[in-house]
């Protein structure tokens, strides 16, 4: 995973050297066929850009049936499920894991985890959240042992994203267990930090979904207030409609757009 | 020729048509005049109309217009038919029958009717006034009718004289016509002499409903028909003005060559947007010629004054028809 | 005897009928309603005297002219004859040809490279010339130019300025990356301003046509750029903890707009064009966002739930409470002002849909204009007569127009995901 991180942050660097170079609106330009004087472009390449996308790649279609919880606890999916998506999160530029089943975190874990070890339940749900990270190359940096591990697959740490209803930024109450999760461990690492990134569906206007976004993730940056955590560890910021986890246009697809995602630095 | 004198056996007769000639010469000016801008009530009544095409050449070109030709082979039948037999041979028990069928197309009769009084409300009165001395002049053709019975013959004659007269007093001045119009009177008088009024109220009604259809005799219909077809050519050639908001109307006075073409025209009220007025100015152009009826006579009811063309082109013609 | 006296009246009546008679006069006839509602304009090939020959601006100006829903043009084979010179023009071949007016002219050498453009039109039903004119252009100007040339014949033919020669501003996604584009009002002629692989949204001209601001996500997050056009140099005006985003420009071009989440969510602020302290404008716990400025620079329009419905509201600069504007529906979003200031164009959702509407503002009176389903970010042409916006075809962002009475829709040719067009000033 590493090696293709790097791999692609190099490539990414190049395509953004050479363009530099040759200058953007040339090819532009000749495509258009147009004669005028050219200002110059921007190219807004960051090679810091690469864990976004690589954990929006993974979390792509997290799972399209958000009903049946009784499925959820399914053992032995969770790997493969893995490896695939990390796969493709690494190998593809976007929408990888396209195949992952893996259900909302949300129906997974609520009641069956407490504490760390074996959370089995807890596990199957999140995974399609989990290869995000994982690809984003970070697996095991900041090991805190089984239950704390931030990205190992079977931790509760490993799942990222509070999904919402429509038009709210109400947390329900299924997501309790992983907000304290992840307020214990934040607690637990003051030098952590975190972006919590809210999102909205495609829905009406850009900017009123960004604020919409924005009060999402606010919800999340107050409610690990309340549990104790430092707000220098946290900004809350939105991407709005633009970012969508889901690409249909239909509610199953909207229901995984409107989420907030936490963001842990580095990755 | 305009003397009746050749008919003396048929004076009486002879005036009385006479009369009538002048009576339809009268009615087809000031009900035309009227009856003219009436949009809804024409829809109905061409939506049979040949389809404006060749303009004129669908018109009947034929050679005699003096007598029948007021009646071309032109559309609707029901209109045409009911006047004429009701005029002439109709022998029918003068004062008793309420003889005419109400029959043809009498939705359309009152509309025009209606509609024409509206317009013309401050004449009301002389109107008013009109009727009754057509009144008289009914009665009177009613006793000439009944003792015309016999003589059929007679009378075809006596309506081809009529005709001309008519036509001749159309052309010319009034004094003509006022001469006429003394002969009418002494015939006139000498009937009602013998004509009570009691006579007259109780066949008023009666008169009232012919003289409706008199109204819509061929000349009045060439007039419409021809409206009609310049209206139409006109639309088709004009352009929504969607600059301008609402329903602008923009009102030239346009005057033609008897060939239908635009000799010259002059804007009489402006929509208030110039780019509006020349689109209406372009569509009036764009028409030119006009159809003119080929009857010489009904074409110079467009030609001696100047067309007051208005337009409203941004109105729907079928909300107006409706309206 | 008496008889006879009594109708003595009539008969003087009667005669007083008949002199009245040829005095009654004037006919008249109703037109009522148009056939058409395009003004047929026969554009004619200009004759092209330069060596290295240019593009034809007459092509660009039949485009142009097509593209308005005014005008039909008259061109290609249907021409009659291809007059370059008001001598050769014969009105009746051209009123023949169904033609109401005539454009034609050359392209001239000129002195210092430049080419001279000469044009005609000519009114062929009315016979006389509408417009006689010479621009002078360098050769790379020549599209413009075009445009311009369109613009005065649509001034002359509809009595209402075109909009043809402005920009347009538009954010064009493709292959994983954003690209900020300005392009001629026909959508062609673009070049990229901006490119990056994370999200750009929100472009807004400055009142001079110099500088776009818009909002990029390369940091994770939104921030908010101000980038000049003439060198590409570009300034974060607003990169503070949270979200910044939704910039509008202060119509002398000062100061921006902006919302920003750095005290509370997105709340309405007004910074420095070129960055610095920004100055809060509204308060209260609710989402307050994409704001624009009212003509006169005292009021801002924008976005608010503070009613529990995304409603359009407008405050004073100075903040102050605000008033709200829209009441029609539970989503009226996106505000956008004419030139004039009389009218704004929002999107407004319907039954699930989301359309473009206009509302005069001094009466309230509203109107939806588009019956697409997805439309988003309205922008009035600078002639104020209509609106551009984004809608979603087949999944794919495609720019259109719509007059502002709604009579007028068009699509932009574009290939590419494109959406948030701002027509530049």
């Amino acid at each position: 995973m590493n090696k293709q991180l790097v791999l692609w942050i190099a490539v990414s660097g190049l395509v953004a050297g050479c363009a530099g170079l040759t200058g953007d609106e040339a090819p532009v330009e000749d495509r258009m066929g147009g004669g005028r004087a050219t200002p110059s472009g921007v190219d807004i390449v960051e090679a810091g850009s690469s864990g976004t996308r690589a954990a929006a790649a993974g979390e792509a279609k997290p799972g399209s049936r958000a009903g049946d919880g009784a499925g959820m606890s399914t053992q032995g999916m969770k790997s493969t499920q893995i490896t695939e998506s990390g796969q493709a999160a690494a190998g593809q530029s976007q929408g990888g894991g396209v195949e992952t089943r893996a259900m909302p975190s949300h129906l997974a874990g609520s009641g069956q985890i407490q504490g760390g070890g074996q959370v089995a339940g807890g596990g199957s749900g999140p995974a399609g959240v989990a290869e995000g990270v994982h690809g984003g190359g970070k697996d095991g940096a900041s090991s805190l042992g089984e239950g704390m591990d931030l990205n190992s697959p079977g931790s509760i740490l490993a799942k990222r994203v509070i999904y919402f209803d429509y038009d709210s930024s109400a947390l329900r109450d299924e997501f309790r267990t992983l907000l304290e999760a992840h307020a214990t461990y934040l607690k637990a690492h003051r030098s952590s930090k975190v972006l919590l990134q809210g999102h909205a569906d495609e829905r009406g206007s850009r900017e009123y979904n960004l604020a919409l976004g924005q009060r999402r993730a606010e919800g999340v940056q107050q409610a690990f207030a309340l549990l104790g955590v430092d707000t220098a560890q946290m900004e809350a910021v939105s991407l709005g409609e633009e970012k969508p986890a889901a690409e249909g246009h239909d509610e199953s697809a909207w229901a995984l757009n409107r989420r907030t995602e936490i963001l842990y630095q580095g990755e | 020729m305009i003397a009746p004198s050749p008919l003396q056996g048929f004076s009486a007769g002879a005036l009385a048509l006479l009369m009538h000639g002048l009576f339809l010469t009268a009615l087809v000016f000031s009900v035309s005049w009227k009856a003219l801008p009436e949009m809804p009530v024409y829809a109905d009544l061409w939506n049979a109309l040949p389809p404006l095409a060749g303009s004129e050449a669908d018109v009947p070109s034929d050679a005699q217009p003096p007598v029948p030709p007021l009646m071309p082979e032109m559309p609707p039948p029901p209109p045409r038919a009911a006047p004429i037999p009701e005029l002439q041979p109709a022998p029918p028990p003068p004062r008793t029958a309420p003889a005419p069928p109400p029959a043809a197309k009498p939705d359309i009769v009152l509309e025009a009717d209606a509609k024409a009084r509206e317009e013309a409300r401050r004449k009301e009165e002389a109107q008013r006034q009109e009727q009754q001395a057509r009144q008289v002049a009914e009665e009177t053709r009613r006793r000439e009718e009944a003792r015309q019975l016999a003589q059929q013959h007679q009378q075809e004659e006596l309506r081809l004289a009529e005709e001309q007269l008519r036509q001749e007093s159309a052309r010319r001045a009034d004094a003509t016509r006022r001469e006429a119009l003394e002969q009418a009177r002494r015939e006139l008088d000498a009937e009602m002499a013998r004509q009570a009024q009691a006579d007259l109220a109780r066949e008023s009604a009666q008169i009232r409903r012919t003289q409706d259809r008199i109204v819509l005799s061929a000349r009045v219909r060439t007039i419409l028909e021809y409206q009609e077809r310049i209206r139409r050519k006109i639309q088709s050639v004009m352009t929504r003005c969607d600059q301008v908001p609402g329903n602008p109307e923009v009102v030239y006075k346009v005057q033609l060559l008897p060939t239908g073409e635009v000799l010259r025209m002059h804007m009489e009220r402006s929509s208030g947007n110039a780019i509006c007025d020349q689109l209406v100015e372009r569509a009036i152009l764009k028409a030119s010629p006009l159809p003119l009826p080929v009857d010489k006579e009904a074409a110079r009811d467009f030609l001696r004054e100047p067309l007051e063309l208005k337009s409203r082109p941004n109105e729907d013609p079928a909300t107006e028809a409706r309206g | 005897m008496s008889i006879q006296r009594l109708f003595i009246p009539f008969v003087l009546m009667w005669c007083g009928l008949a002199a009245a008679l040829p005095a009654r006069a004037a006919m008249t006839i109703e037109i009522v309603g148009a056939a058409a509602n395009r003004i047929p304009v026969a554009v004619v090939p200009f004759e092209v005297k330069t060596v290295g020959a240019a593009a034809d601006p007459a092509e660009v100006v039949a485009d142009d002219l097509g593209r308005s829903g005014r005008m039909r043009i008259i061109g290609g084979r249907q021409l009659p004859a291809q007059p370059s010179q008001p001598e050769q023009v014969d009105h009746g071949q051209w009123r023949a040809a169904g033609a109401d007016a005539l454009l034609f002219g050359q392209v001239l050498p000129a002195s210092d490279g430049r080419v001279e453009l000469r044009f005609w039109l000519v009114d062929v039903i009315r016979q006389n010339t509408l417009a006689a004119m010479s621009l002078l252009v360098h050769p790379s100007g020549m599209r413009p130019a075009a445009h311009r040339i369109a613009d005065i014949v649509h001034e002359k033919l509809i009595g209402e300025p075109g909009a043809y020669s402005g920009r347009i501003a538009y954010i064009v996604k493709h292959a994983g990356a954003y690209e900020l584009q300005v392009a001629d009002a026909d959508s062609q002629n673009a070049y990229t301003v901006a490119r990056s692989r994370e999200p750009i949204i929100s472009p807004a001209w400055s009142p001079d046509g110099s500088r776009l601001a818009y909002v990029s996500f390369e940091h994770k997050k939104p921030v908010v750029y101000v980038q000049r056009l003439v060198d590409g140099q570009r300034t974060a005006v607003a990169m503070y903890r949270g979200s910044n985003s939704a910039p509008a420009w202060s119509p002398d071009g000062g100061r921006l707009a902006v919302a920003l989440s750095k005290d509370e969510t997105s709340q309405l602020y007004l910074i420095d064009a070129n960055g610095g302290t920004p100055q809060r404008i509204t308060y209260g716990g609710a989402l307050d966002t994409e704001p624009i400025f009212s003509r006169d620079g005292n009021w801002l329009y924008f976005t608010s739930d503070r009613g529990g419905s995304p409603q359009i509201y407008r405050a004073t600069v100075n903040g102050g409470s605000p008033q709200r504007v829209t009441f029609d529906g539970g989503y009226n979003v996106s505000p956008a002002l004419s030139p004039d200031g009389k009218l704004m164009a929002f999107v407004h959702r319907r039954e699930g849909r989301f359309h473009i509407a206009v509302m005069e503002l001094e009466s309230g009176q509203t109107r939806v204009l588009t019956d697409t389903s997805l439309d988003e970010s309205p922008s009035f042409a600078p002639n104020g007569r209509s609106i551009l916006y984004a809608t979603l075809v087949n999944g794919r962002g495609v720019l259109a127009t719509v007059s502002v009475d709604g009579s007028i829709r068009q699509r932009l040719s574009q290939s590419g995901d494109l959406r948030e067009p701002v027509w530049g000033p």
